[in-house]
């Protein structure tokens, strides 16, 4: 490589104002002259003579700098070099901060469908309360009510009864299992998570059914909770529920207070 | 050595943009979203209830790292734990208190340092009667039983049936005693503090209508023994 | 016999274009096809070509690729893509309609 040609790239890459795209023009430009000056010695030309030819042939450095700088914007450069860092170190931002946790949310609550076998959430396989209870009535919510965005419901409720004995008396146990569900658009908000410890019941009979966190105590209690990012299913069962009447009401006591009534219909 | 066809720079610069996109909407995710500003974490502490239009009533740190936030709603504290990160405002936990009486107590962040030291707050919140006017003699110990000040205070109404009490420190920064070094240390935010005291309630006409004991609590413990 | 410049201005993307449109080039390759295929007529600068080749990767028009010389230099070979495919097939219909355009007016001819 001759110094004329070396300044004729220098002049070229002067014009050029991105610098890090320099390094490739030089090697690109540098390919073609070297190429030029083998072909010219191919065909018998000697050394300098070919490189004198090959130069001349190359163009105004000046002219050909300038449009290249015009096609290599420095706005477009400088971004390209700090998105492409920029997605390096947001990605491994992202794995330090473990995000796999939270796949399971991404698996879509059941909306529809019987919640039975399941119906009676806080037994064990094997024990009487599951193996010999039968439904014996079952009911949903009979409205809808929307707070701060959410629409609360009720889409299943069911009562259970067991047959038991105790000191040769026979007696019945009645249980009742209800899905309190919450839909609410904005995946990116928590849901009601606090809500989950202050819903009591009642029924027509006046017996209230205070949740287990009541510092008195209760038997309206919290099983299982399941949730994507635009529903929430809470899972409650009612312990030693009384022979049910009509109706068991579901009550929450703060904000804007609101209950959802359940009507009870025989269990085919 | 061959390699594959390339795309040119615009097609690589949109594609990283696109990947910093997904990238940043991913570790938003991971991290449940964070709030931007303290507003959006109320309103989303909030709705943990299904409430609106709470009344903040302190912003104090947490004990062992994060911070705290205290909001009064329709005669129900709400503490809320948060995390403030360059994300944004980290929902942790929050809590509602439904109390006969309860009191908390913390460092007022938002009043920011004075002469070095944070401001104190006490609240006391409940089943009071309607009063005019409030007092409450006010004993602050280092850990459980090292008395380190009495003071008696006047109390600002923070809300219905909920009283604020200014704690100030009672020795001066020439005072080398054991007492006097415990308390600088606690407005200066260790988390010592133990806060114990009697609540007086006055009527209009300044006749005093209630007194109720205060057993000792730690900073933001609601109830006490 | 010498063309002169402001005649070429315009066609030279058409004529990069079309060599492309055969097969992939690297850029030296491309200035000596040029000058065979038209009889040596067109000899444009030679560093004059990059610019033009560098616009047409910007625009989506040929893609690149490096491979290694006998020289051991690595050179970059360019290829049309899709887009550079279309956009060939216009600028050859506005070629065209040019060429026959200037002819009716200087050969006298009346147009088709």
């Amino acid at each position: 490589m001759t110094c004329h040609f070396g300044d004729w790239v220098s002049a070229v890459l002067d014009c050029v104002r991105f610098r890090p795209d320099r390094r490739a023009i030089r090697r690109e430009l540098e390919a073609h002259y070297e190429d030029h000056v083998k072909d010219l010695e191919r065909i018998g030309y000697d050394h300098k003579l070919a490189q004198e030819r090959a130069l001349g042939a190359m163009g105004d450095p000046v002219e050909v700098g300038r449009t290249l700088d015009k096609v290599h914007k420095p706005w477009l450069g400088w971004l390209w070099l700090a998105s492409k860092w920029g997605v390096l170190i947001c990605w491994v931002f992202l794995l330090l901060s473990d995000p796999f946790w939270r796949l399971d949310s991404l698996r879509p609550v059941r909306r529809t469908g019987d919640y039975e076998p399941d119906g009676l959430f806080s037994f064990s396989a094997g024990t009487p309360e599951r193996d010999d209870s039968i439904r014996i009535a079952r009911g949903t919510g009979a409205q809808t009510v929307e707070r701060v965005g959410y629409t609360v419901s009720v889409p299943y409720a069911a009562v259970w009864k067991c047959a038991k004995e105790s000191g040769g008396t026979a007696y019945d146990e009645y249980w009742s299992t209800v899905v309190v569900a919450v839909d609410d658009h904005r995946f990116w908000d928590h849901g009601p998570k606090g809500i989950w410890r202050e819903l009591e019941a009642a029924d027509e009979h006046a017996c209230v059914y205070r949740t287990q966190w009541d510092p008195a105590g209760g038997n309206f209690i919290w099983v299982r909770f399941d949730a994507d990012p635009f529903r929430a299913l809470a899972y409650f069962q009612i312990c030693q529920l009384e022979p049910p009447g009509e109706w068991l009401e579901i009550s929450y006591p703060y904000g804007e207070p609101w209950s959802i009534r359940i009507d009870w219909r025989e269990a085919s | 050595m061959m390699n594959l066809p390339r795309w040119n720079r615009t097609q690589k610069t949109i594609r990283n943009l696109l990947g910093m996109a997904l990238c940043l909407f991913l570790l938003l995710w991971s991290r449940g979203f964070p709030a931007r500003t303290l507003e959006g974490l109320v309103t989303r502490a909030e709705r943990q209830y299904l409430l609106d239009g709470s009344t903040l009533l302190l912003q104090t740190d947490s004990v062992g790292g994060g911070h705290e936030l205290y909001l009064w709603n329709q005669g129900s504290i709400l503490q809320v734990y948060y995390d403030h990160t360059w994300l944004g405002y980290e929902l942790d936990a929050v809590r509602l208190f439904d109390e006969e009486l309860g009191a908390f107590a913390g460092v007022d962040l938002a009043a920011g340092k004075q002469e070095g030291y944070y401001p104190i707050q006490l609240f006391v919140f409940g089943d009071l009667p309607d009063a005019a006017s409030a007092e409450m003699d006010i004993t602050l110990s280092y850990t459980s039983n090292q008395v380190v000040s009495t003071c008696t205070a006047r109390g600002a109404r923070a809300a219905e049936n909920c009283w604020r009490f200014d704690l100030t420190r009672q020795h001066g920064d020439a005072d080398t005693s054991q007492q006097a070094r415990w308390e600088r240390e606690i407005f200066a935010g260790s988390q010592k503090d133990r806060y114990s005291g009697t609540l007086r309630l006055y009527g209009e006409n300044g006749a005093l209508l209630e007194t109720r004991d205060i057993g000792q609590f730690q900073r933001t413990t609601m109830r006490w023994e | 016999m010498k063309i002169d410049k402001s005649l070429m201005t315009g066609s030279t993307t058409l004529m990069v274009l079309s060599l492309l449109s055969r097969k992939e080039m690297y850029g030296y390759q491309m200035i000596t096809e040029l000058a065979r295929r038209s009889d040596h007529t067109f000899e444009l600068k030679e560093g004059t070509l990059y610019p033009i080749l560098h616009t047409l990767e910007a625009d989506g028009l040929v893609t690149v690729r490096e491979k290694e010389a006998e020289t051991g230099r690595v050179r970059k070979y360019y290829r049309i893509t899709r887009k550079g495919l279309k956009v060939l097939e216009e600028k050859k219909v506005e070629w065209n309609t040019f060429t026959e355009k200037v002819n009716a007016v200087v050969c006298g001819t009346s147009p088709a």
